[in-house]
């Protein structure tokens, strides 16, 4: 095994509302996520695209998020067992914006295998627009459960829309 | 890129943990890390969490720098964001590490970079990281997330780093992991 290895890897060919990490394997200590993506979504507002670890839809996520969002900064947070997913976890483009802009974001999970620690991530992302919207986040997720993380699923940025076509990910593990 | 894992630290029941001997053979270093702290009261801020202070190869003289924004709190109990900088420190300080609290399992995620750590220019590194834990009903502290960066003004190449805490020790669980980064 290397130190650094891609484990999945994927550009979208259709919308989806949602993209799901299986199976990961449990042989490394870290796990670093990029997503490049746009959302289904009519807004003058930055997206977000969420996650869920396991499957689990409890009210056990909780997070906290800095930002400069078209200049002006600020942070919104919850504590853990406040939400049902991860906050604010991947800033996207919309539908509505200048064509072929995605969000990007990067994210960390340290000892995803643990299985005596709730798990926590780190991450950074941003998106800008031609029609002067621009937002660089930066911030935290918790995940109130001691089980090794197996299952990631990106969701939809909101009911009933989807992650674009063309969005693009990867997801790597660190030895 | 190639990555190298290096070395790994899993500190428990001490304030401080270093890497040493690093080999100067790549182009950067980075560190994934967690960590969390046994001690039970407040630090200078009166902030539930601890500094962990980051020093080079020993040098515990005052030619440290670092600044970060940071997000602090959550909608019910009150937000904060800022911005902190320090100049001629001792240690890049950050807080990244919970206390203590009745609920021990929630750790922080860390990262740093460190490109060129072993060329004649004064070294930086970009350190960004943050935890979650559940405030109100366990009384642990807000939510924090920060995004900085660090130097250290010395050209030196860099052999050995150390993670020490203000007050109290890593409980068992905080671990770093240490990669060194060829770009070719």
């Amino acid at each position: 095994m290397a130190d650094f290895e891609i484990i999945a890897e994927g550009t979208l060919s259709s919308g989806a509302s949602s993209i799901s990490l299986t199976s990961i394997p449990q042989t490394y200590t870290h796990l670093e996520f990029q997503l490049s993506a746009r959302g289904s979504v009519a807004s003058s507002s930055t997206g977000s695209s969420n996650m869920r670890f396991n499957g689990d839809s409890g009210s056990n996520y909780g997070g906290v998020d800095g930002y400069v969002t078209s200049g002006t900064g600020g942070v919104e947070g919850y504590s853990l067992n406040a939400l049902t997913q991860t906050y604010y976890t991947h800033p996207l483009a919309l539908d509505n914006w200048a064509a072929n802009i995605q969000g990007v974001t990067s994210w960390i999970i340290p000892n995803y295998t643990s299985t005596s620690f709730a798990k926590q991530l780190y991450r950074t992302g941003t998106v800008a627009d031609t029609n002067s919207i621009y937002t660089l986040r930066f911030g935290s997720g918790g995940w109130d459960n001691t089980a090794a993380i197996t299952q990631i699923d990106i969701l939809e940025p909101s009911a009933g829309t989807e992650i674009m076509a063309q969005s693009s990910y990867w997801l790597a593990g660190w030895a | 890129m190639a990555v190298t894992k290096l070395a790994t630290l899993t500190p428990s029941g001490v304030s401080s943990a270093s890497f040493s001997g690093i080999s100067g053979s790549y182009d950067d270093l980075k560190i994934l890390g967690s960590a969390h702290s046994d001690w039970t009261g407040s630090w200078g801020n009166t902030k539930p969490y601890q500094v962990m202070n980051i020093q080079f190869n020993s040098d515990t003289s005052s030619v440290y720098f670092v600044s970060y924004g940071y997000a602090d709190g959550t909608t019910t109990t009150g937000v904060a964001d800022g911005w902190t900088s320090y100049t001629s420190s001792q240690e890049i300080a950050v807080p990244l590490a919970p206390n203590a609290y009745s609920s021990q399992d929630d750790f922080s995620a860390m990262e740093m970079y460190i490109p060129a750590y072993s060329g004649s220019r004064q070294k930086k590194c970009r350190v960004q990281g943050s935890f979650v834990t559940p405030y109100a009903s366990v009384g642990g502290p807000n939510p924090v997330a920060i995004m900085g960066n660090g130097g250290w003004d010395n050209t030196s190449a860099i052999t050995s780093i150390s993670f020490a805490l203000n007050y109290g020790d890593f409980v068992s669980g905080t671990s770093f992991t240490l990669y060194g980064i060829s770009n070719s």
